[in-house]
């Protein structure tokens, strides 16, 4: 599927209205699993998004400029016995964008009004 | 752990591998990386939901199937010679299904084994049971001229009362 120049695909646009619905519980930073959860159980799903899939619209959208990662202190995952998170935040311009696509969507879903043709 | 998670857990590490191989190590071991914490977090996350092991492996499996194309093309992204991206891609794809179609042909054969006597048996739906030995043809009925008819010994007894 080819896309139009600055808009961002359903499952882009996914992840950002998941990294915006955790940063509105308080967590601002997230790992791949927990916005993959995230979306899962907003969209009633058991099966979560493919690996594959999952990690390379993160990809694209930390490119875009939309989010921003890091790799956690190696002394955390020491010390819990785990594998160390790459964590992503939603940056200025990925709520932006957000806003932008919500509103595009809301005049889509808006019926047009018709026009009335003036009497003869 | 059992072996169906084993098997799931080696499956995705293996494709993970065979992707990522020959990529630059800062690329590769962030990808590895990054897939070896999300097993991690669904391998917990499921068992904290009270998930059995064999639900957590199929879950694993079947991420791994639905994302291998979007592993590819991320691959394809970061290689410089298209050419060699197709023919690895290709041997990398057809490794992983033979890995995948052999785990799923242990799986069943596990099923069989273990399915109780009375149960449905799966595999016994699939494969119904054979008869074992045919069932000889009937003899055939020699024509009717040929058959002398000879009456019981009583009626030639009325005979020569006569």
């Amino acid at each position: 599927m080819r896309r139009k120049t600055g808009t961002l695909v359903p499952l882009e646009l996914d992840i950002c209205e998941a990294a915006a619905a955790l940063r509105s519980r308080g967590i601002d930073e997230f790992h791949g699993y927990l916005i993959a959860r995230t979306i899962g159980d907003a969209a009633n799903v058991r099966l979560l998004t493919a690996y594959g899939t999952l990690y390379r619209a993160l990809g694209r959208l930390e490119k875009m400029g939309l989010l921003r990662s890091r790799w956690e202190d190696p002394a955390i995952p020491a010390r819990e016995n785990r594998p160390g998170r790459r964590l992503y935040t939603l940056t200025a311009l990925g709520g932006a964008a957000l806003e932008e696509a919500r509103r595009a969507s809301e005049a889509a879903s808006r019926p047009r009004a018709r026009r009335r043709l003036a009497p003869a | 752990m059992t072996i169906a998670l084993a098997a799931a857990l080696t499956a995705v590490r293996a494709w993970t591998r065979i992707y990522t191989a020959r990529l630059p190590p800062a690329i590769r071991d962030a990808r590895r990386n990054e897939i070896e914490s999300d097993l991690w977090e669904l391998h917990e996350d499921v068992r904290r939901r009270g998930g059995s092991p064999a639900r957590i492996a199929i879950h694993m499996l079947l991420r791994l199937v639905f994302g291998a194309g979007d592993d590819l093309l991320w691959r394809a992204e970061r290689q410089e010679a298209p050419a060699r991206v197709v023919r690895d891609a290709l041997w990398a794809g057809a490794a992983a299904s033979l890995v995948f179609v052999w785990w799923l042909a242990s799986a069943l054969q596990a099923v069989d084994r273990y399915r109780p006597v009375d149960g449905i048996n799966v595999v016994r739906l699939l494969y119904p049971v054979q008869p074992v030995a045919r069932v000889p043809p009937l003899p055939v009925a020699p024509p009717l001229a040929a058959v002398k008819v000879q009456g019981p010994a009583h009626c030639k007894i009325a005979d020569s009362t006569r």
